[in-house]
């Protein structure tokens, strides 16, 4: 389960990246892709350290 | 000094957060969000101080302008790591890991502040590249050993 969250996320933050560095982006965009780079990485972390725990999983899966 | 490791983990707090399914892992969060701002900030003046980044800014703005997250990270860190440690303080009273994250860690704190400090601030002329690169490679090897043997701690027991 957040492994997969985690997986999206990482995907999340390389679109981001992307549109980022496609061109000059305005004050205001890069203001945004800044914050949802922090919010994207934040999270990346946090599913990452959550994959060791499976209170989500359906049962059977471990 | 195992009295006060035992004391630590009879506090409510340590066995409010050793009982509950979900206070260790978020609060670990926190201490992990901070471990990744503290990396940041020790990278990015090291990276410079080492030649290989950033080297359009002297390494004296980027320190200045990094100590304050630095600083932040560190209170996040010292928090969450207390909290976390007095959920399982005997655990950790027999872990060579936390016996060498907290013997690493006194000289990573003292380094950063003093020596690493004054080798950012002096300018690239006033100190050879030597020293700066000396003193980049001390603190990355010191941070390395805190990071990789707290990690550690919860491979042992």
């Amino acid at each position: 389960m957040f492994f997969r969250i985690k997986m999206v996320m990482l995907a999340l933050a390389g679109v981001n990246a992307w549109i980022f560095h496609r061109a000059e982006p305005s004050p205001s965009a890069a203001r945004a892709a800044g914050a949802v780079s922090l919010f994207l990485w934040a999270s990346i972390v946090v599913a990452g350290r959550m994959i060791a725990y499976n209170w989500f999983d359906p049962p059977g899966v471990h | 000094m195992l009295p006060f490791f035992e004391w630590c983990e009879a506090t409510s707090i340590g066995a409010a957060i050793r009982e509950s399914l979900w206070l260790f892992p978020v609060i670990e969060s926190f201490h992990l969000l901070a471990l990744a701002l503290i990396g940041g900030m020790v990278l990015l003046v090291d990276l410079r101080l080492l030649g290989w980044g950033l080297r359009s800014r002297p390494s004296s703005e980027l320190a200045r302008e990094a100590e304050p997250w630095l600083v932040g990270g560190l209170a996040v860190m010292i928090v969450s790591g207390f909290l976390l440690f007095t959920s399982e303080s005997i655990k950790c009273y027999y872990s060579p890991a936390f016996w060498t994250k907290m013997t690493a860690l006194v000289p990573a704190l003292v380094f950063t502040f003093t020596l690493r400090r004054k080798a950012a601030m002096r300018g690239e002329d006033a100190l050879r590249p030597v020293w700066r690169r000396l003193a980049a490679a001390v603190s990355l090897s010191l941070w390395t050993i805190v990071g990789a043997s707290g990690r550690w701690i919860g491979f042992s027991g």
